[in-house]
């Protein structure tokens, strides 16, 4: 970890952001993430409990396995925000190819859409914080082989600047135990739906497991 | 004033001449339809191929020739790079569409003595990187270039030589007019001395003006200014550095008085960076130390700064050179650039937006960082493509139900005893969905498509081969 | 499970449908559908031949259309009976005839009154319920939802979609396969079409196409598995509904040719013995027995067949053009009766020759009576106009031709779609594809052109060009063959435009006003086959450029004998014109100018009429394919004896040596010979013309030679005759047509040879026609002492003319102003009314007074036209270059120091520019001037090489007047030469031409070595060496006038 900080992206910051980033981080985190900004999620359970998803900081995705809903999950938000938002909506390392037909009769301006694609994981981990803190993009959505506390700090730091909404998506058997991501969800599925958990909030709200109507994805059908 | 006239008359054909063995036929033939021979080699002269014939009876003649269509614009772009080499032997140069080049000699007779001299030495130049060209004097711009039209290879210098010779040129000379050359040909006026010789009332009646203006020009008897070649400059800056540099804010240091300079060039002409090599030198020996991109032209010092610091953070700089060079390689007009990508009006907030993918692409590469555009294409594959950041197209798609991951390449599906397999068994909901495209080139796909569901709730996309042996493969993952 | 397809486009949906009507009928038979429909879009032009392929292969076909209305609603409509059959035509009728060329354009207007006795079959592409209300509410209980599974992306979702849609509304639901053709394998033809018909290549094409091949017949079994049951059963349920057959249009000739008062029949004999008396009354001779004997049977034959109708009708037009003075004359198989002889519509006396009326109508070949009428090409349009006029475009109609793709225009066509650079496709067809398509060489000739022939490309090219020759592009029209009918027509096929407007922006208001276009011709959607198959007669209303020219020569002769001279009063079999015949000397002569007929004429010796009648039948293709010139030369000859393999066939070939030289006697040795029926024969002819039943011809083969075995012939002799079948397929002449043609023959060799200055100007206002540019014309009527006169601003009129000059015994032929390259007709009739008006004015001033454009006037000048008092065309054009137009009459006229030193013309330069402005000069043949050069070279002339014996080798030189390749050559050229003292015919063999390419190419003076090959008065050159001497033309115009 030491020497990845030192090769990577400590040299990239320059002396100012070096300031704001100690003075946020030991100082003004809770203050300033009280805003308590929301942006509508599309999903309407997710809109009651949570207002919407929380916006200027990141988000834990946890799901069981790939192809259960966990994009569905997401692409009113990203449909939303590319047609809103002259800025990028950056997905960083996807697992698959993002495919742009979908996306397209998804309502997605995939002319906002910027796909990222780094050689290993930390060019992975420096390129979700430089598109977080670039302030061009509305939300970056990276796909981390694995994360720790330290990582998500800096992440949530970096969303904070950009003013950005980050997702990371992790794998279940991947996922740490516990997480400085100040926002935890799990998606799980079973043979009718699929399951929302909300496994933290920031102010520690207790919310309900709760479905989505089958796969939005499959809706059409 | 002494003009020298250089002809290019093979041009049409001598830039396709690198591409051709000596022993092949080759012709150029013009472009649009109908297309005629303009130009052939002599190979295929000596079979008969000739200046102005048809297409197929060009074929019919010989089957076995290669033929280029005309290109005019590497033509342009030739000719004015023969005009920067022609600076050798004057500063004054006049670039004379489509084919020739006017050199005023006059002042260059101190260095080089003679014309003959100058001529034989421009002749050995030419030998030398393949073209040719036909070369005459005369004492008037216009005179020299008739000359070489009429391919007289002379050099005329006093008034009474140029009033003889030029009256003997054919009167249509004068002006690329055929409807002129008709009526002159047809009245039996054939050089420019018979022209001269009828009421010049009459002829400018009959003519229009510009016959018997040119001819005037050509005697020198009115002014003829020439609009002189000026080569496009590069933008190249360098500085010496007498001490050694190992570290890159050093070098960064040592650097920013030439990148200003650079830049102010740049400005001065309202252009924008695009790329910048950067090449130290030691004893005539240069070494590419590296070179940057932006997405759109840029003037800003610090962000250009910041992407060399970025590139030079990977790279160990050798210490030893004697001199740093910075050349821009590649501008662009920062005016005509402002058709925006995107639909932002401050340009500030533009180079904002774009920024942040020189960053990414300064460090990861070039290829680690693109943007999604569809394809009109049944076949799922080549539906989807790669773009520059800002060139999607947007096209109208029609609603096929499609999943949200391609993968790159399908995956074979394991199958048990007839029981498709991923993660547990899979269930087929619906399909099938046949795509049959792509017979025309060498990706032709048919396939069976359906969607499938796995025990554990995820949904694939999966096809089987319509030919045999029909195997099944996963292709997409619903998410 | 029954299975019946009721939505199905052929190829007659152009550049969609990627099978022919008979492939799709005919495998739908072999899936054993219960009943195909044929619905191709707004068009019935592929239903006979879907009709003809359902009744061999024993499948119901239903007759209906698919059309799209201007708001995007498609239909698919089917007729139940034949009232809906009419309506149907006449919906389609009226959508074609508001448009263009090949396009339709219909709203909901034009079916909201319904379409009566017609099915609706509706897909609907938005559900939207308002449309499906609006139909049921215009075809009460006949709509249809029509449902289909393609296999495309949600299938089973939009099906029940569908049908849930249809439930609601009531309407029942059926399943369709939208077929575009009917294998799956058919696919890439299908693609490539689309991709021709939206002008891109296939990669550009994205969802245009289709997304897989299901657009196909699909077996029953399968269509079983993907629609639900109820749907399939209704297509069976529709099927039963709709009961009509082609079989059942009845088709009716107008009845305007005959008079209330008396019955057709009656009215036909009358005016038939009438004509008879009045043709002998004027050759002063008694009607022979054995033609009163003829004119019976044929009348009785006509009563039986009901054919009167067609002659009375025919008769009509002949008899409105005889009015109008339009010199016109029948062919074709009943032309040449003797009924068309006594009522006017052929010449052909019957008395002339015998046995000439073999092929007349017969009873069992129902097949309908073939008349074509030739009328002088230059008023052949009055005659058109007459037709519309007296019958409607509702009820007379041209046949339609279908345009079909051939070998070029398929690679074209295919390679554009593929995406295959246009310069290589250039290349590939620089060279004939008939000559390497599907041979050894063919992918010799693809790599030449720079294509791979292992390239996935180069492959699917071959394979696609392939299935895509012979397919139908678009209907054009027939020549001339006109049906009429005494209903409209509409009601037995539709009609459509043959023009194409120019758009205008308020095109689409014109067309909403449901106004049919009203210019040009209109065509029905069926060819001459389909008309023949179902019996329908037509009259063919032909042009022919040398009626104009006998009209206009026998017109000059009137005028100058000053008494009326008619075609009959030619006298028949004149030797003198028969010793010009043979001597070949026929430039300029009808049919027997060519340059194959000029050689055969002085070995065929023509001396009577009947001569001509075979030699204009034998001199064809099909005669020379089937190896029978040279057998039927030596037996005229005495050189092989007169012999026939038996006595029948001696009755058949009596009259031409025993070789079968007309079409109808090679169907008469099938007869005899090979126990064919008169019908059976017909087929044979019949199915070696059409391209899509080749199939058929092996069958036809063996039972030929068997019959002829059985019969005993030997197998020679039936090989020989089969392969004379095969020529004649399309090339043969039937006697009767030959007949005719020799009439004319003769004729303008009368013309020819006893009037000469006359034909001349006949053949020189007709133009362009014949095998001679005008420069021969002129110069073999000067070679037979016609004086011939330049054109001249005070002299000349428009046509060329005879000036009689009494002085001189000699007529004159002056040019006409038309000579003039670049001289528009408009301004050189505004300068003949002026010059008629203004007989005092001077050239000047009538140059001035006509205000014609510069192009005119420079025209004028260079062609030496304006023959100034004082002056060569260089001052004229000196002259006229200085007047600027348009200028106030006598005002801003050129200064009087316009006058300048020009140089003086040579002769050559005089010789050059005649040719340059009106094709030739009559001041003397350019090679004239170089004949001093071409001494030097040791050539010598056309006249002296015809003093040369047989096999010696001479040297000549001519300027290059005509260069041909033909086809059947295998690469022989033969190039005619020209000299100042005749025509120099040389042939070079293959080996020549490939040792002397560039020359034998590219020269416009050769020089020529070689043997001569003579044969009666006939020389030709067998080059074998051969040199470019076109460089000498070059010197011409330095040629001064002191020549020797």
């Amino acid at each position: 970890m030491e020497k990845y900080l030192k090769n990577g992206w400590e040299r990239m910051n320059n002396k100012i952001n070096k300031l704001i980033e100690k003075q946020l981080v030991y100082k003004g985190a809770r203050e300033l993430e009280t805003k308590n900004l929301r942006i509508p999620s599309g999903i309407w359970q997710l809109d009651q409990t949570l207002g919407g998803w929380p916006s200027e900081t990141i988000i834990e995705l946890i799901h069981s396995d790939e192809g259960i809903g966990e994009i569905s999950l997401l692409l009113p938000l990203i449909s939303n925000l590319s047609n809103t938002s002259d800025k990028w909506v950056a997905l960083i390392n996807p697992p698959y190819i993002p495919y742009a037909p979908t996306m397209n009769t998804k309502n997605i301006d995939i002319s906002k859409i910027l796909i990222i694609k780094p050689q290993g994981h930390k060019e992975m981990l420096w390129a979700m914080e430089q598109t977080l803190r670039a302030k061009t993009c509305s939300a970056v959505i990276g796909w981390p082989k694995s994360i720790n506390d330290k990582i998500a700090r800096r992440l949530r730091v970096a969303a904070r600047i950009g003013k950005t909404i980050g997702f990371y998506l992790i794998q279940k058997n991947s996922a740490p135990k516990s997480s400085s991501a100040p926002y935890r969800l799990q998606v799980n599925k079973n043979e009718f739906n699929t399951q929302i958990s909300i496994l933290k909030t920031r102010d520690g709200k207790n919310i309900n497991p709760f479905a989505i109507n089958n796969d939005l994805a499959m809706s059409k059908i | 004033m002494i003009w020298l006239c250089l002809k290019f008359n093979n041009l049409p054909l001598e830039i396709f001449s690198h591409k051709a063995k000596n022993s092949a036929r080759v012709a150029v033939i013009t472009d649009g339809k109908n297309s005629k021979v303009l130009a052939c080699n002599k190979k295929a002269e000596s079979i008969g191929v000739k200046i102005g014939m048809s297409l197929p009876l060009l074929y019919e003649l010989t089957p076995e020739i290669r033929i280029h269509k005309r290109q005019r614009s590497k033509e342009i772009a030739k000719l004015r790079e023969l005009a920067r080499w022609s600076l050798k032997f004057t500063s004054q140069v006049t670039v004379s569409s489509p084919d020739s080049l006017l050199l005023e000699i006059g002042g260059s007779l101190k260095i080089f003595k003679t014309i003959q001299k100058i001529i034989q030495k421009i002749k050995n130049d030419l030998k030398k990187i393949g073209y040719t060209a036909t070369m005459s004097v005369g004492p008037t711009p216009l005179s020299a270039q008739y000359f070489a039209e009429c391919r007289l290879e002379i050099i005329i210098q006093t008034q009474r030589e140029l009033s003889r010779t030029l009256g003997r040129l054919p009167a249509s000379t004068l002006e690329e007019n055929p409807k002129s050359s008709l009526l002159l040909s047809q009245i039996g006026i054939s050089s420019i001395q018979q022209l001269r010789g009828l009421p010049r009332k009459e002829v400018i009646h009959r003519f229009g003006n510009k016959l018997l203006a040119n001819s005037d020009k050509a005697l020198g008897r009115t002014p003829d200014p020439q609009k002189n070649f000026i080569p496009k400059k590069k933008f190249i800056t360098s500085i010496d550095t007498p001490y050694s540099i190992r570290d890159s804010e050093k070098f960064l240091t040592a650097i920013n008085k030439p990148l200003e300079q650079l830049i102010l060039k740049l400005s001065i002409q309202e252009r924008g960076l695009i790329t910048l090599e950067i090449t130290t030198k030691k004893h005539d020996k240069k070494t590419l130390i590296t070179h940057i991109s932006t997405n759109q032209p840029t003037r800003d010092q610090q962000y250009i700064t910041s992407l060399i610091r970025e590139k030079l953070n990977q790279i160990k700089i050798k210490p030893s050179f004697e001199s740093i060079i910075l050349e821009a390689t590649e501008i662009s007009n920062l005016m005509a650039q402002n058709k925006s990508m995107f639909s932002v009006s401050d340009p500030s907030k533009e180079k904002k937006q774009t920024e942040i993918i020189d960053i990414i692409r300064t460090r990861l590469g070039e290829e680690s960082l693109y943007s999604l555009c569809e394809y009109q294409d049944f076949r799922p594959e080549l539906a989807w493509g790669q773009v520059e950041p800002g060139n999607t197209i947007s096209r109208k798609s029609i609603d096929l139900l499609r999943p949200f991951w391609l993968l790159p390449q399908p995956q074979h599906i394991r199958n048990y005893s007839k029981k498709l397999w991923i993660n547990g068994e899979l269930s087929i909901i619906d399909g099938p969905e046949t795509i049959e495209s792509g017979w025309w080139d060498n990706r032709e796909i048919k396939r069976d498509y359906f969607i499938a569901r796995n025990p554990g709730g995820a949904k694939f996309w999966i096809y089987q081969e319509r030919h045999e042996p029909k195997n099944w493969y996963l292709h997409g993952i619903f998410s | 499970m029954e299975y019946a397809e009721l939505h199905c486009v052929s190829n007659f949906t152009f550049l969609r449908g990627a099978s022919h009507p008979e492939e799709l009928v005919q495998f739908a038979a072999k899936l054993k559908y219960e009943s195909i429909a044929i619905t191709d879009e707004c068009s019935l032009a592929g239903i006979v031949r879907a009709h003809i392929a359902a009744k061999k292969y024993q499948i119901k076909l239903i007759v209906g259309s698919e059309i799209t209305l201007s708001d995007g609603l498609s239909l698919v409509l089917l007729a139940k009976n034949k009232t809906g059959y009419e309506n149907l035509s006449k919906l389609i009728t009226h959508g074609r005839r508001k448009t263009h060329k090949g396009q339709y354009y219909l709203t909901r207007n034009d079916i909201a009154q319904g379409i009566p006795d017609c099915i609706v079959l509706w897909h609907p592409k938005i559900l939207n319920q308002k449309d499906g209300v609006w139909l049921s509410e215009i075809f009460p209980n006949m709509v249809w939802v029509s449902v289909r599974n393609l296999a495309n992306s949600r299938a089973k979702n939009q099906i029940n979609k569908l049908i849930r849609f249809a439930n609601k509304l009531s309407l029942p639901c059926l399943a369709t396969g939208n077929v575009h053709m009917h294998t799956r394998e058919r696919r890439h033809l299908q693609d490539t079409v689309t991709a021709i018909r939206l002008g891109l290549p296939l990669s550009d094409l994205g969802y245009h196409l289709n997304q897989n091949g299901e657009h196909h017949l699909r077996c029953i079994k399968y269509i079983a598995s993907i629609y639900p049951q109820s749907l399939i059963k209704e297509t069976i349920n529709v099927s039963k509904l709709c009961n009509f057959s082609i079989d059942e249009l009845q088709y009716k000739y107008p009845n305007e040719a005959i008079p209330n008062q008396r019955g057709t029949a009656d009215h036909l004999s009358h005016l038939t013995k009438k004509g008879l008396k009045d043709r002998f009354k004027k050759l002063n001779k008694n009607i022979p027995k054995n033609i009163i004997e003829i004119m019976n049977h044929e009348i009785s034959l006509i009563r039986e067949l009901r054919y009167e109708h067609y002659f009375l009708t025919v008769y009509d037009i002949v008899k409105f053009a005889k009015e109008k003075g339009i010199l016109c004359q029948g062919r074709g198989s009943a032309a040449n009766s003797v009924v068309c002889f006594a009522l006017g519509i052929t010449e052909v006396d019957p008395t002339r020759s015998q046995l000439l009326f073999e092929r007349f109508i017969s009873k069992e070949r129902k097949e309908p009576p073939d008349i074509d009428i030739d009328f002088e090409h230059n008023r052949r349009e009055e005659v058109i106009q007459y037709i519309y006029q007296k019958y409607g475009k509702e009820r007379a109609a041209l046949t339609a031709a279908v345009v079909t793709y051939r070998i070029k225009s398929a690679i074209r066509d295919v390679g554009r779609a593929l995406k295959i650079k246009n310069h290589k496709i250039d290349k590939l067809l620089s060279v004939n594809p008939h000559l390497w398509w599907e041979k050894s060489d063919t992918n010799k000739h693809l790599q030449l052109s720079g294509l791979d022939p292992e390239s996935l490309t180069t492959k699917n090219l071959i394979k696609i060009v392939k299935s895509l020759i012979g397919f139908p592009r678009h209907l054009s029209q027939h020549v001339g063959g006109f049906v009429i009918s005494q209903e409209p027509l509409h009601m037995l096929v539709p009609i459509e435009n043959t023009i194409v407007l120019e758009k205008k922006k308020d095109n689409k208001k014109e067309v909403e006003n449901s106004q049919y276009l009203e210019v040009g011709r209109t065509i029905i959607q069926w060819d001459k086959n389909d008309l023949d198959a179902l019996n329908i007669l037509k009259i063919d209303i032909l042009a022919l450029g040398i009626l104009s020219v006998i009209t206009e020569s026998l017109n000059l002769i009137s005028q100058k004998k000053n008494k009326s001279f008619k075609l009959t009063d030619i006298p028949p079999e004149d030797p003198k014109v028969y010793e010009m015949i043979k001597r070949a000397d026929t430039v300029g002569v009808f049919q027997v100018e060519s340059r194959a007929q000029m050689s055969m004429l002085p070995r065929l010796r023509p001396n009577n009429f009947y001569d001509l009648v075979i030699q204009i039948a034998i001199v064809r293709p099909g005669p020379i394919q089937g190896g029978m010139v040279h057998p039927y030369l030596k037996r005229r000859q005495g050189v092989d004896p007169i012999t026939y393999p038996s006595l029948a066939i001696k009755n058949v070939l009596e009259r031409t040596l025993g070789v079968p030289i007309f079409q109808e006697q090679i169907m008469q040795i099938a007869i005899t010979a090979a126990g064919f029926s008169p019908g059976e024969a017909d087929q044979l002819r019949r199915s070696i013309s059409g391209w899509r039943s080749k199939g058929n011809l092996s069958q036809l083969r063996k039972r030929l030679i068997k019959g002829m075995y059985d019969r005993g012939y030997d197998q020679n002799f039936s090989n020989q005759v089969f392969n004379q079948i095969l020529g004649f397929g399309e090339y043969g002449f039937p006697e009767s047509h030959a007949a005719s043609f020799a009439l004319l023959v003769y004729a303008s060799a009368w013309l020819k040879c006893h009037e000469p200055a006359s034909f001349l100007v006949a053949l020189l206002n007709s133009q362009p026609m014949g095998f001679y540019a005008p420069a021969q014309l002129i110069q073999d009527a000067q070679r037979h002492n016609v004086n011939v006169k330049p054109p001249n601003l005070l002299l000349s009129n428009w046509d060329c003319s005879l000036e009689s000059n009494k002085r001189q015994q000699k007529t004159t032929v002056r040019l006409g102003l038309r000579m003039i390259k670049g001289l528009s007709k408009s301004g050189a009739q505004h300068l003949l009314k002026i010059r008629k008006e203004k007989k005092t004015l001077s050239h000047k001033e009538l140059l001035i007074a006509a205000r014609l454009s510069s192009k005119d006037m420079k025209a004028l000048a260079q062609a030496d036209a304006l023959s100034l008092p004082d002056g060569n065309r260089r001052s004229a054009l000196w002259l006229v270059s200085g007047i600027k137009n348009p200028i106030p009459i006598f005002e801003n006229q050129p200064s009087e120091d316009d006058k300048a030193e020009l140089p003086e013309l040579t002769e050559g330069e005089n010789i050059v520019a005649d040719y340059e402005t009106i094709g030739t000069s009559l001041r003397n043949h350019p090679l004239k001037l170089l004949r001093n050069d071409l001494v030097a070279l040791r050539t010598i002339t056309a006249s002296h090489i015809k003093t040369n014996p047989n096999g010696k080798i001479v040297r000549t030189s001519g300027i290059v007047i005509n260069r041909q390749r033909p086809s059947s050559g295998k690469g022989v050229i033969f190039i005619t030469l020209e000299d100042e003292t005749g025509l120099i015919n040389v042939i070079f063999w293959p080996k020549i031409v490939q040792r002397y390419q560039r020359t034998i190419l590219t020269s416009k003076l050769m020089l020529v070595e070689g043997f001569t090959q003579k044969e009666s008065e006939v020389i030709n050159i067998i080059a074998r060496h051969t040199e470019d001497h076109s460089a000498l033309l070059g010197n011409l115009n330095s040629k001064s006038r002191d020549f020797h």
